[in-house]
């Protein structure tokens, strides 16, 4: 230990030789301690719900129907037919014919050429066309409902003072400490209550605190809460702030799809987004020697 | 321009200040003079700090999800989980008023911050002290992503508040150790003292600003930690004072 007043300074260390006190380097004191409870509800941000009716073309598995088509179907075809063909040709047999120098029937084979008829069966490939109806089990056309939800976007702040410091003192820095309850957390519909670290128990509180948070696919946030603890000329006082851009939640949707007959309705949860905290806090006021 | 030790025999008190005016006239303080004291015994101090570091693996969290089967196809779908835990990072023995100042990591961020993010799925801690623990709180929710686990490192300054004057010292020097101001100031402590090599900062302005939905984060030291990508608003936070113990 050691304990000096040497130009312009005074110094003292301790056992191991290091500084734990020096003039130079000041040492801040506590002015003030302020206690106070305050109580905050964040308000809903409002929403609205979407419902959209959509008719589908696609494939529905789910949702076959037997079709009939009226088709034109051509083919190479083999027709065969008796037909009647007549012409003529030589015709020859045996006959009995009177032969005037001898006086006698002579059989003699005799031809003559004659106009003949016969049914003949013939066969020839043909292009043949047809109108027929060709029927199968088809995905068929469906009509459903999606609905969804929209969180309103809102900015909302509200400051408190906390406490008062004597006037004329000009603070140099606050050290908080807080003891915060959510009687009620907000939530959305598609994701549940809004995430928040926040024990039940004393924290630090100095400068802000993250009170509740929700992120959007893909981890973008979409709703930040803070409370900050801060000094305004003598007072010091407590801000909560909340903002929310527009939040679409279609992951909450409810699908509804049926078979060519009229739109369903369907409906989507609404997100409360307000929520109710309750903090103690206790906020110790420090000021440096100039 | 000098300081003064000053040690009033008859009412015991001691002040240190910052000029050399006659000593009676901050007996008893304005104001408009607590920027001259150095050192009031009946002033209130912050002091015999203590400092509690620790490392911590907070466990994988991992996400709920099931699917469901078409004809052709099947499609993945996701429930949001959420929980709690906590985990001890250290003793604490000043009591459960003690102010503290919490780092995460290395930055002096704000209580309820998101430290670990995959997708849509967060894991936020605060750290916060009890009667006799320092601990820490996470509240984790997954939906379409598993957090994998991780490890932390925290830090914690706790302070003493030296509000009450303890004994019948109001000085003594001996040759190993310095009281003063009955028991404020002692050479056994460590007190927050100005520094232009700060363990942490100290302020008395916002570190944190919300705006379209998105959250800009600007530490005590001026640092921006974070800035969410649809932040709208414009703040710049404010730089605070470096101290050390």
């Amino acid at each position: 230990m050691s304990f000096s007043a040497s130009s312009n300074n005074i110094t003292v260390t301790d056992s191991s030789g290091a500084v734990v006190f020096n003039t130079d380097t000041p040492m801040p004191h506590i002015t003030n301690v302020i206690t106070a409870t305050q109580a905050h509800t964040f308000p809903e941000s409002g929403d609205s719900s979407h419902v959209v009716s959509y008719f589908s073309q696609s494939a529905d598995a789910t949702c076959q129907v037997y079709e009939c088509t009226l088709t034109h179907v051509c083919n190479w075809v083999n027709v065969c037919n008796w037909v009647n063909v007549c012409g003529y040709q030589d015709v020859c047999g045996y006959e009995y014919v009177y032969d005037w120098g001898s006086g006698q029937y002579v059989y003699t084979y005799v031809c003559s050429n004659q106009y003949v008829c016969a049914d003949t069966y013939v066969c020839a490939d043909e292009y043949v066309c047809n109108w027929v109806n060709v029927c199968d089990w088809i995905n068929g056309p469906s009509v459903g409902t999606i609905s969804g939800n929209t969180v309103t976007a809102k900015e909302h702040t509200s400051t408190y003072t906390l406490g008062t410091v004597t006037a004329g003192t000009s603070p140099d820095f606050l050290l908080a400490l807080m003891t915060a309850t959510r009687s009620t957390a907000g939530s959305q519909h598609d994701m549940g209550t809004f995430t928040s670290a926040i024990p039940t128990n004393k924290i630090a509180a100095n400068g802000s605190t993250v009170l509740e948070s929700a992120f959007e696919p893909g981890g973008s946030s979409w709703l930040s809460r803070v409370v900050s603890i801060y000094l305004d000329g003598d007072s010091v006082k407590a801000e909560f702030k909340h903002s929310n851009r527009q939040y679409i939640g279609w992951s909450s949707v409810n699908t509804v799809s049926v078979c060519g007959g009229t739109y369903p309705t369907a409906s989507a949860a609404v997100s409360n987004t307000s929520s109710i905290w309750s903090i103690d806090f206790e906020v110790y006021v420090g000021k440096f020697t100039l | 321009m000098a300081h003064t030790l000053h040690a009033d025999g008859t009412s015991g008190k001691v002040y240190i200040y910052n000029n050399a005016s006659a000593p009676s006239i901050y007996a008893v303080p304005t104001s408009a003079q607590l920027g001259d004291l150095n050192f009031h015994s009946a002033l209130s101090y912050l002091g015999n700090s203590v400092v509690v570091e620790a490392t911590v693996t907070h466990p994988v969290r991992t996400r709920s999800s099931y699917e469901t089967k078409g004809l052709f196809s099947s499609t993945t779908h996701y429930d949001p989980v959420q929980g709690t835990s906590t985990y001890n990072l250290g003793n604490n023995s000043l009591g459960a008023n003690a102010p503290f100042v919490p780092f995460y990591g290395t930055a002096q961020v704000p209580s309820g911050t998101v430290i670990h993010q995959v997708g849509e799925s967060v894991r936020a801690v605060s750290i916060y002290v009890t009667a006799t623990k320092v601990k820490i709180y996470e509240s984790w929710a997954t939906f379409d992503q598993s957090l994998p686990a991780i490890t932390r490192t925290y830090k914690v300054y706790l302070f003493n508040t030296l509000f009450t004057g303890s004994g019948n010292t109001s000085l003594a020097i001996t040759g190993n150790s310095f009281t003063a101001g009955f028991g404020k100031l002692s050479s056994s402590y460590r007190y927050l003292r100005d520094s232009a090599s700060p363990d942490f900062y100290v302020t008395d302005g916002k570190t944190a600003d919300v705006s379209g939905g998105g959250l800009k984060v600007v530490l005590p030291d001026g640092t921006v930690q974070y800035n969410s990508a649809n932040y709208t608003g414009t703040f710049a936070g404010i730089t605070g004072r470096g101290v050390e113990i």
